[in-house]
C-alpha cells in the first residue's frame, strides 16, 4: 500500500538501462509511469507491472517493481489472475498495439468489460516495430509498410471508441512528447478503482516515419483545454473518440464510476486471497461431505 | 464449484477462451495463490503455449486436461485416452513439469492435493491428464476415503528480504534448483519475471549478449527440479503373480477395469498381473525397467488408436510391448472385453475389425435416425455376397416402428463398414 514518504525518481527505475532505439517513444512512457508511481508514493514492493512481447513490452525490465514479462498478448490475462489473487497490488500492464489490440485484443474487451481495477498502457505506434515495420492493427489506412508496400487497405482499431463500448471506466491517450501530462493520466489511472485504459501515442522513430513526433506535436491538443468537454458524459467521449486527423485529442476522455470486480467477488470480501488461509477446516471439510449423503 | 467459492476461500472465473483461463492462472499462481484450471483436448491444445511459460518462470499451476474422443472435436461427449502426446508434448523448447493420471475418484482427490504440493515446492506446471469417464460419472466412495487435513506443503518461501542481503534471485542456481520463492508484495525482493531466457535475478539474456554459459546453467537449473519431483512419487508396483504368463499395462482411469478384466481372467483360468501407471512425467524408467524385464508377455491396454502409452514406455524404457488392446470407439472399456481380448492374442488369432451383426443394427439404428425420421428399426441381420462392392455385406432389414411393415433393407459392408445402399420396399420388390 501507499506509503508515506515521496521517493526519488530513482527508486523506480531497475539496473538496467532500456534497450530501446534512440528516441524510441517508449522512453517517455517508461519515465511517466516512475512520475506516476512517485506522485502516488507507491512502495515498489505493491507495483506489478505485466507485460506482453514486443518493443515496448520490455518495459518491465526496466522499472524497478514486481513484474511478469509474459506471452505475447496475454499480458492483460496474466494481470488480471495477479490481480484476482492479491488485490492489494497496484497492477499495471505495459505493452504495445501489436500486442494488446491485435493478439491479445480478446483479453483488453473483456477485461474491460470485467472491470478489473487494472491500468492498461499500451505505447501505440501504429507499426510492428520489433519485427521491422509491418502494419500493426492500428496503422493507419494507405500507410506504406512493409507488410503494405501498395498502402495499407485495412482500417485501424480505434482503441479508445473500443474501450468506451467494451465497459472500461477510464479512458485516457497520452503522448510521448507530453511526458508530465501522460505521468498524470497513468497517476489518475492508477488511482482509479476500475479498468483504465491510456493509449498513448509513441512514436516508433525508427519504423514508422509517418506518425512521428512532429506529426502529432502539430496535432495534439489537450481535452482538458477544452473547458466544455466533460469526461463523464460518454457521448461526448465517443465523438471526441472519432476525432483524427488535423486535430488529435489527448487527455481524459472518459470516467466512470462502477464497481469493480474485485468488489463484487464474495470471496474477496475477507481481503486478498492470497493473505487467506489454505486448506479446509474440519466442520466446513464435513458441511460439503454432508451435501453428497 | 462457483457455489462454494465465498465459503471455501476460491475464486472462480470463466473465462472467454482458454487463452485467457491458463494465464489468468498462472498469473494467479505467480502472485502466491493455489491456481488451478480445467479444460479437455481442444481447450488444452490453446492453453500450450502457457505451460511452456509456466515453466520458463516458474510459476506453480494446476491444468487438469480431461480426455474425450478426438481428432478436433471428435465425440465430445464420449470418452478416451488419445490426448497423451499433446499433454506430454505441451509447448516449445525443454522445461520441467510433472504429469499425472489418476486413476478412480478418490484418487483424483489425492492426485490434487499432491498436485498442488508438488507445483508450490517445485515451482512448476503440474498437468493431471484424466478422461471424460473419471471425470463426469458418478460413484459411490467411502467417506473415510477423503480428509480434510491433508498436507500443504508451499516449498521453500522468503519472507521478506533485508537491505544487507544483495539482490534477492529469484532464480538463484541452487544444488537442488528450486529457487526460494519471494511472492510479489515481500519488500525488498522486487523482481520481474521473464519468459525470455534469464539470469538468476530475473534480467533478460536474450537479445544481443545471450552469454550461452548463463542459459546452459539456468536450464540445468529448471530441469535439476525434476530430480527432486521423481523422488517424491510412489514408483508403480505389480499386482498380481510374478511369474503369470500375461502382463497387463494400463496407465490412468482403466485401473478398475483392468483389475475386473484380470478377475474375470483368473476365473476362467488364465493368470495375469497388471502394471498400473499415475505418473506419467517423471517417469520411474528404472523402476518400471526392472519390473517389466521379469515379465512375460506384455500387454497394453489403452483407449487410443496409435497405442501412445506404449510407445511413450518403450522411448523411455526401451521395452516394447508384445500386443495391444486398443479402444477408441469413444466407449469405456469392459472387464469382458479386455479378457476377451487377452483371450484372442493367447489363442494367437488375429484381430477382427469387421462390422459385427450387434454392429449393423447400431448402425442401421444411426441410418433411421438421420434418414427415416426415427420412425423404424432394423430386425433380422443376414450375411450375403458383396456383388459389385467387392466385400460380404450385412442385409439389414428395416420394418417400420409401430406397424412392424417392412420398410426396406440397408446393405453394410462387413469390412469397411460403408453403407452402401438403403433399398426401399417399393425398390425391392421392383428388383
Amino acid at each position: 500500500m501507499a506509503t508515506v514518504v515521496e521517493m526519488p525518481l530513482e527508486t523506480y527505475q531497475s539496473i538496467i538501462e532500456p534497450d530501446w532505439c534512440p528516441g524510441c517513444g517508449d522512453f517517455g512512457v517508461l519515465r511517466a509511469l516512475e512520475i506516476a508511481a512517485q506522485k502516488l508514493r507507491l512502495a515498489t514492493k505493491d507495483i506489478f507491472v505485466v507485460s506482453g512481447i514486443g518493443c515496448s513490452s520490455n518495459l518491465p525490465g526496466f522499472f524497478h517493481g514486481y513484474g511478469v514479462h509474459s506471452l505475447h498478448g496475454r499480458a492483460v490475462a496474466v494481470a488480471s489472475g495477479a490481480k484476482l489473487a492479491n488485490h492489494g497490488l497496484h497492477v499495471v500492464i505495459t505493452g504495445g498495439d501489436g500486442d494488446g489490440y491485435g493478439i491479445g485484443l480478446n483479453h483488453f474487451i473483456h477485461a474491460m468489460r470485467r472491470n478489473l481495477d487494472l491500468t492498461y498502457i499500451v505505447m501505440n505506434n501504429q507499426i510492428y516495430g520489433l519485427t521491422t515495420g509491418q502494419a500493426s492493427p492500428t496503422t493507419s489506412k494507405g500507410h506504406k509498410t512493409k507488410s503494405t508496400p501498395r498502402g495499407n487497405v485495412e482500417a485501424p482499431i480505434n482503441p479508445v471508441a473500443l474501450a468506451l463500448v467494451s465497459g472500461a471506466t477510464y479512458i485516457a491517450r497520452g503522448f510521448s512528447g507530453e511526458a508530465k501530462h501522460m505521468a498524470d493520466l497513468i497517476a489518475d489511472g492508477i488511482a482509479h478503482k476500475g479498468f483504465s485504459l491510456v493509449d498513448v501515442f509513441s512514436p516508433c522513430v525508427t519504423y514508422n516515419l509517418i506518425n512521428t513526433y512532429p506529426w502529432f506535436k502539430q496535432r495534439v491538443y489537450k481535452l482538458e483545454d477544452d473547458k466544455g468537454y466533460n469526461p463523464a458524459d460518454m457521448e461526448s467521449a465517443f465523438t471526441k473518440s472519432f476525432e483524427w486527423g488535423d486535430k488529435i485529442p489527448i487527455g481524459l476522455f472518459y470516467k466512470g464510476d462502477e464497481l469493480t470486480y474485485e468488489d463484487s467477488e464474495p470471496a474477496l470480501k475477507k481481503g486478498p486471497l492470497v493473505h487467506q488461509p489454505l486448506g479446509l477446516e474440519k466442520n466446513l471439510f464435513e458441511s460439503l461431505m454432508e451435501e453428497f449423503y | 464449484m462457483a457455489s462454494h467459492g465465498e465459503r471455501c476461500g476460491v475464486v472462480v472465473k470463466q473465462c472467454e477462451d482458454e487463452l485467457a483461463v491458463v494465464n489468468m492462472a498462472i498469473g494467479a499462481g505467480h502472485a502466491g495463490v493455489r491456481a488451478m484450471c480445467a479444460t479437455s483436448g481442444g481447450g488444452f491444445a490453446l492453453m500450450t503455449e502457457g505451460v511452456g511459460m509456466a515453466g520458463m518462470i516458474e510459476a506453480p499451476v494446476v491444468i487438469v486436461e480431461v480426455q474425450r474422443e478426438g481428432p478436433s472435436t471428435g465425440i465430445p461427449t464420449k470418452t478416451g485416452q488419445g490426448d497423451l502426446n499433446q499433454v506430454y508434448g505441451a509447448s516449445q523448447g525443454d522445461f520441467p513439469r510433472v504429469i499425472i493420471a489418476p486413476t478412480d475418484t478418490a484418487d483424483c482427490y489425492w492426485t490434487a492435493v499432491e498436485s498442488f504440493n508438488l507445483a508450490e515446492k517445485y515451482q512448476l506446471p503440474v498437468m493431471i491428464i484424466s478422461d471424460l469417464l473419471l471425470s463426469e460419472h458418478p460413484e459411490t466412495i467411502e467417506p473415510d476415503d477423503l480428509r480434510h487435513d491433508v498436507p500443504i506443503e508451499r516449498g521453500e518461501m522468503v519472507a521478506d528480504w533485508p537491505g544487507g542481503n544483495g539482490p534477492y534471485k529469484r532464480y538463484a542456481c541452487t544444488p537442488t534448483g528450486v529457487s526460494p520463492r519471494a511472492l510479489p508484495g515481500t519488500a525488498g525482493a522486487e523482481y520481474v519475471s521473464p519468459t525470455d531466457e534469464h539470469d538468476e535475478e530475473g534480467i533478460v539474456i536474450s537479445d544481443v549478449f545471450t552469454t550461452p554459459p548463463m542459459r546452459r546453467k539456468i536450464m540445468e537449473k529448471r530441469m535439476k527440479k525434476m530430480d527432486g519431483v521423481l523422488k517424491e512419487l510412489k514408483p508403480p508396483q505389480l499386482e498380481g503373480p510374478l511369474d503369470a504368463p500375461v502382463t497387463l499395462i494400463g496407465w490412468g482411469a482403466t485401473l478398475g477395469v483392468i483389475r475386473e478384466s484380470r478377475a474375470l481372467l483368473a476365473a476362467r483360468g488364465i493368470q495375469t498381473n497388471h502394471l498400473h501407471i499415475k505418473y506419467i512425467h517423471p517417469f520411474h524408467a528404472a523402476e518400471v525397467t526392472a519390473i517389466l524385464r521379469k515379465c512375460k508377455k506384455l500387454i497394453g491396454v489403452e483407449g487410443n488408436y496409435t497405442a501412445q502409452f506404449a510407445r511413450f514406455l518403450r522411448a523411455e524404457t526401451g521395452i516394447g510391448v508384445h500386443d495391444t488392446i486398443l479402444k477408441y470407439d469413444g466407449e469405456p472399456f469392459e472387464p469382458a472385453i479386455i479378457a476377451a481380448e487377452v483371450e484372442r492374442l493367447l489363442a494367437g488369432r488375429p484381430l477382427n475389425l469387421d462390422v459385427s451383426v450387434e454392429d449393423a443394427r447400431e448402425m442401421a439404428y444411426h441410418y433411421i435416425r438421420t434418414h427415416l425420421a426415427d420412425a423404424a428399426r432394423p430386425t433380422e441381420v443376414e450375411l450375403a455376397d458383396g456383388n459389385s462392392h467387392g466385400e460380404p455385406l450385412w442385409h439389414v432389414q428395416v420394418v417400420d416402428r409401430s406397424s412392424g411393415v417392412s420398410r426396406g433393407q440397408l446393405k453394410i459392408g462387413v469390412r469397411t463398414g460403408s453403407i452402401y445402399a438403403w433399398e426401399p420396399v417399393a425398390a425391392a420388390a421392383q428388383a
